[in-house]
C-alpha cells in the first residue's frame, strides 16, 4: 500500500457570518491521497474544496480536525514540507506591477533558488519573450502560466493545482493536461481541483468527491464508476415485445433513441437469455459507460439541491 | 537574512515606495535650496537698488515735512542733547540703506530650532505613507498568500517585511537628514558666519531622534496596514486619529494637561528633546499674589515621557498587527 501524501482526519472550517451564525465550510473531512499519480478533487462550487486545500497549505486556520503531507503534522510544522509542495490556489496572485520575471525571481529567491530555475520555469510554460512585461499586461492564460511556473521553482513532490486551466485556450489546456499526467507518472503527486470532469477523467487515476464540505465518494476512478452500475443498450426486431418480456423478467426498461436502455446490476448473459426464450434475437448488445460528469452529477444532485434550499 | 534580502529587493522595485524615499530625500533638499536662497549675502547690485529706493523715499514730501518737523521740534522724535541737529535727525526721519536690505544672514541656531523639528516631521508622514503602501500592494494583489507558501513562517516574513521596511527608512532619514545639515554647514563656512558650537553639539541629538522618529513611522504605517489589510484603511485610521483624536483628547478631563496627551506635542517634544505645553487650568484659574506661585501654566514634556508615550502607541499597533497577521486566514 502506497503511503499517503494528504492525510486529513475530521477537518472541520467554520466561518462565523456577520449576523453571528455560524456556516460550515468543511465538515468532518476524512481526505486520503496516495503518493504517485493524479489525484482528482472533486466538488460543486462552494463544497469547500479550495478551503481544504488552503488549510493544507496554512492559509487557513482549521477549526477542529488535524491534517498531515507526507506524515507531518500541518500547519505546525509546515515549514518542514512547504518546500516539497508546489501549488496554485484559485486564481493566480501576483504583483500587478512587476514583470513576471521579477515575480518569479522574488519567489525563487525566498527559497534559495537562482535565477537559472526562474528562467527554466518560464520556458516550461512558455513564457519566455514575455517575462519582461508586466504582470498586469497579461492575458488570464498568461498569469496562469505564471502562476504554474511558480510551483515548478520548487521542483515539488506534491503539486496542489485548483482549477489550473482557468482562462487557458485548447492548446493550453491540453499542453497543461499533458503536464499533469506526465508529473503524475514520473512520480509527483497532482492532486487536482477541477471543475471540467471531462479534463479530470483523461488525467486522475483516483478521485475524491465532496459536497457542502463532506465526503461523498473517494476511490480510483474506475471503481467509482463501477459503483454506479451498468446501463445496457438493447436492439431487437420488436422492441414492444421484448420491453414487455425482460420488464416480466424484472429488468428496468425505458425507450432509448436507439434502443432500449435497461438498467440494473444483473450481468448481459440473464438479458440475452430472457430474450432468446421469447424468440428474441438480439441485434444489439452495448455497455453503456457511465461517465465521471454524469456520476458526478448524480452523486452531488442533492447536495447541490439542499445547498440551494 | 535571505528573506531580509528578498523584501529589499521588493521593496526596491516597489515603484511607490520609491517615490516616497525619493521625496523623503528631495524635500529636505528643496528646504536647504529655500533657506541658502533667502539667506544669500547682500550682493552689489542688492546695494545699488537699495540705495536706489532711499533716494526715491527721501524725495517724497511726507519724509520732507517729517525733516522739517524734527528741525522745530526733536523732543517729538527723540532726539535731544545733539550738537548736530540736522544729522541727528535725518539719521531717524530719513530712509537709511539698512532698511531696504531685509534678507537675514543664515542663523544656525534659528533653523536647529524651527526647520531642524520640521524636517524629521514630513519625513515621518513619507515613510508612515511608505510602510502603509508597501505592504498594502501585497494584500491588494493577494500576492501575499502565494509568498506564504514558500514561507510559511508568518513570523519570519512579518520581521523581514518589517526590517527592510525600517532599514529603508532610517537610511533615507539619516542621509537626508546629513545632507541637509551639511550643506548648511557648508553654507556657513562659505559665507563666513558665526556657527556656534552648542549647534554642532545638538545635532547629532537631533539627527539621531530623526532616524528613529522616520524609522517608527515606517513600522507604524506597516504594521497598521498588516492589522487592517488595507493601505486606504490604515491612511483613514490614521487621518481619523489625528483629527478626532485631537478633539476627543481635548475634552478629556486631564486636569489641564490635554496638550500633554496629543499626538503632535509628544512628536515634537520627542524630536527637539523635550518641549514646553500650556495646562490650561492653571491659566484659567491662577492668580498671582506674589508668593512665587506659577501662573503661566508652563509644563515641560521631556523626551523620556515623549518616547513612552509614542513607544507605547508603536508597541501596541507592532503587537496587534502581528498577532492578527499569525493568527487569521489569509485570502
Amino acid at each position: 500500500m502506497n503511503a499517503l501524501v494528504i492525510e486529513t482526519r475530521g477537518l472541520r472550517k467554520e466561518f462565523s457570518s456577520r449576523r453571528g451564525g455560524l456556516r460550515v465550510a468543511v465538515d468532518d473531512l476524512d481526505l486520503a491521497v496516495p503518493a504517485g499519480g493524479v489525484h482528482g478533487f472533486l466538488g460543486p462550487n462552494g463544497s469547500g474544496k479550495t478551503t481544504t486545500i488552503r488549510m493544507l497549505l496554512g492559509l487557513a486556520r482549521a477549526t477542529a480536525g488535524s491534517m498531515r503531507l507526507f506524515g507531518t503534522e500541518v500547519p505546525g510544522r509546515l515549514p518542514e514540507v512547504a518546500e516539497r509542495v508546489g501549488a496554485v490556489v484559485e486564481s493566480p496572485k501576483f504583483a500587478p506591477h512587476f514583470t513576471g520575471h521579477q515575480n518569479l525571481t522574488l519567489l525563487a529567491r525566498t527559497i534559495g533558488a537562482g535565477s537559472d530555475r526562474v528562467d527554466a520555469a518560464l520556458e516550461t510554460v512558455r513564457l519566455t519573450g514575455r517575462e519582461r512585461d508586466r504582470y498586469k499586461a497579461y492575458s488570464l492564460g498568461m498569469k496562469q502560466r505564471l502562476a504554474i511556473a511558480a510551483t515548478l521553482l520548487k521542483d515539488p513532490d506534491l503539486l496542489i493545482l485548483d482549477e489550473p486551466t482557468n482562462g487557458l485556450d485548447p492548446a493550453g489546456i491540453r499542453e497543461i493536461r499533458d503536464t499533469i499526467r506526465d508529473l503524475g507518472a514520473s512520480g509527483v503527486t497532482v492532486l487536482l481541483s477541477s471543475h471540467i470532469l471531462a479534463e479530470v477523467q483523461q488525467v486522475c487515476t483516483s478521485a475524491t468527491i465532496i459536497g457542502n464540505g463532506r465526503m461523498l465518494a473517494s476511490g480510483t476512478v474506475e471503481d467509482l464508476l463501477s459503483t454506479s452500475g451498468t446501463t445496457y443498450r438493447v436492439r431487437v426486431a420488436d422492441p414492444a415485445a421484448a420491453h414487455r418480456h425482460l420488464e416480466a423478467a424484472g429488468f428496468t426498461v425505458s425507450v432509448g433513441d436507439h434502443g432500449l436502455v435497461i438498467e440494473g446490476s444483473r450481468p448481459p448473459q440473464d438479458i440475452t437469455r430472457t430474450l432468446a426464450e421469447q424468440g428474441l434475437w438480439l441485434a444489439e448488445l452495448t455497455p453503456i459507460r457511465v461517465d465521471l460528469e454524469t456520476f458526478f452529477l448524480d452523486l452531488t444532485r442533492d447536495e447541490t439541491l439542499g445547498a440551494s434550499r | 537574512m535571505r528573506l531580509l534580502g528578498v523584501e529589499l529587493t521588493r521593496l526596491r522595485w516597489r515603484r511607490a515606495v520609491l517615490a516616497l524615499l525619493a521625496a523623503a530625500v528631495v524635500i529636505p533638499a528643496f528646504v536647504f535650496g529655500a533657506i541658502a536662497w533667502e539667506t544669500r549675502p547682500v550682493t552689489s547690485a542688492d546695494l545699488a537698488q537699495a540705495q536706489q529706493m532711499v533716494e526715491q523715499e527721501r524725495d517724497r514730501g511726507y519724509v520732507r515735512r517729517s525733516l522739517e518737523r524734527c528741525l522745530e521740534r526733536p523732543e517729538e522724535f527723540g532726539v535731544i542733547d545733539t550738537d548736530d541737529l540736522q544729522a541727528a535727525c535725518e539719521e531717524v526721519v530719513l530712509p537709511q540703506v539698512e532698511w531696504f536690505l531685509t534678507r537675514q544672514p543664515l542663523d544656525l541656531e534659528q533653523q536647529l530650532d524651527e526647520t531642524g523639528s520640521a524636517i524629521p516631521v514630513v519625513l515621518f508622514v513619507l515613510l508612515l505613507l511608505a510602510g502603509a503602501t508597501f505592504v498594502g500592494a501585497d494584500w491588494t494583489s493577494g500576492s501575499m498568500s502565494n509568498q506564504l507558501l514558500f514561507e510559511p513562517r508568518r513570523t519570519q516574513v512579518w520581521a523581514a517585511k518589517a526590517g527592510a521596511l525600517v532599514l529603508a527608512a532610517a537610511a533615507v532619514a539619516a542621509i537626508a537628514q546629513a545632507a541637509f545639515w551639511l550643506g548648511l554647514a557648508s553654507l556657513v563656512r562659505a559665507r563666513d558666519l558665526p556657527a556656534p558650537d552648542d549647534v554642532w553639539a545638538q545635532l547629532p541629538g537631533l539627527i539621531g531622534r530623526g532616524v528613529i522618529l522616520v524609522a517608527g513611522a515606517a513600522l507604524l504605517g506597516y504594521s497598521l496596514t498588516m492589522l487592517f489589510r488595507s493601505t486606504v484603511a490604515t491612511l483613514g485610521i490614521v487621518f481619523a486619529v489625528a483629527v478626532a483624536g485631537t478633539f476627543v483628547i481635548a475634552v478629556l478631563p486631564l486636569g489641564g494637561d490635554n496638550e500633554r496627551w496629543m499626538v503632535q506635542t509628544n512628536l515634537l517634544a520627542f524630536v527637539q528633546n523635550g518641549t514646553d505645553y500650556y495646562n490650561s487650568q492653571v491659566s484659567v484659574t491662577c492668580v498671582g499674589d506674589g508668593t512665587g506661585q506659577d501662573c503661566t501654566g508652563l509644563r515641560r514634556l521631556s523626551l523620556a515621557g515623549a518616547t513612552a508615550y509614542l513607544g507605547t502607541l508603536l508597541v501596541a499597533s507592532v503587537a496587534l498587527g502581528l498577532a492578527t497577521f499569525r493568527g487569521r486566514d489569509v485570502p
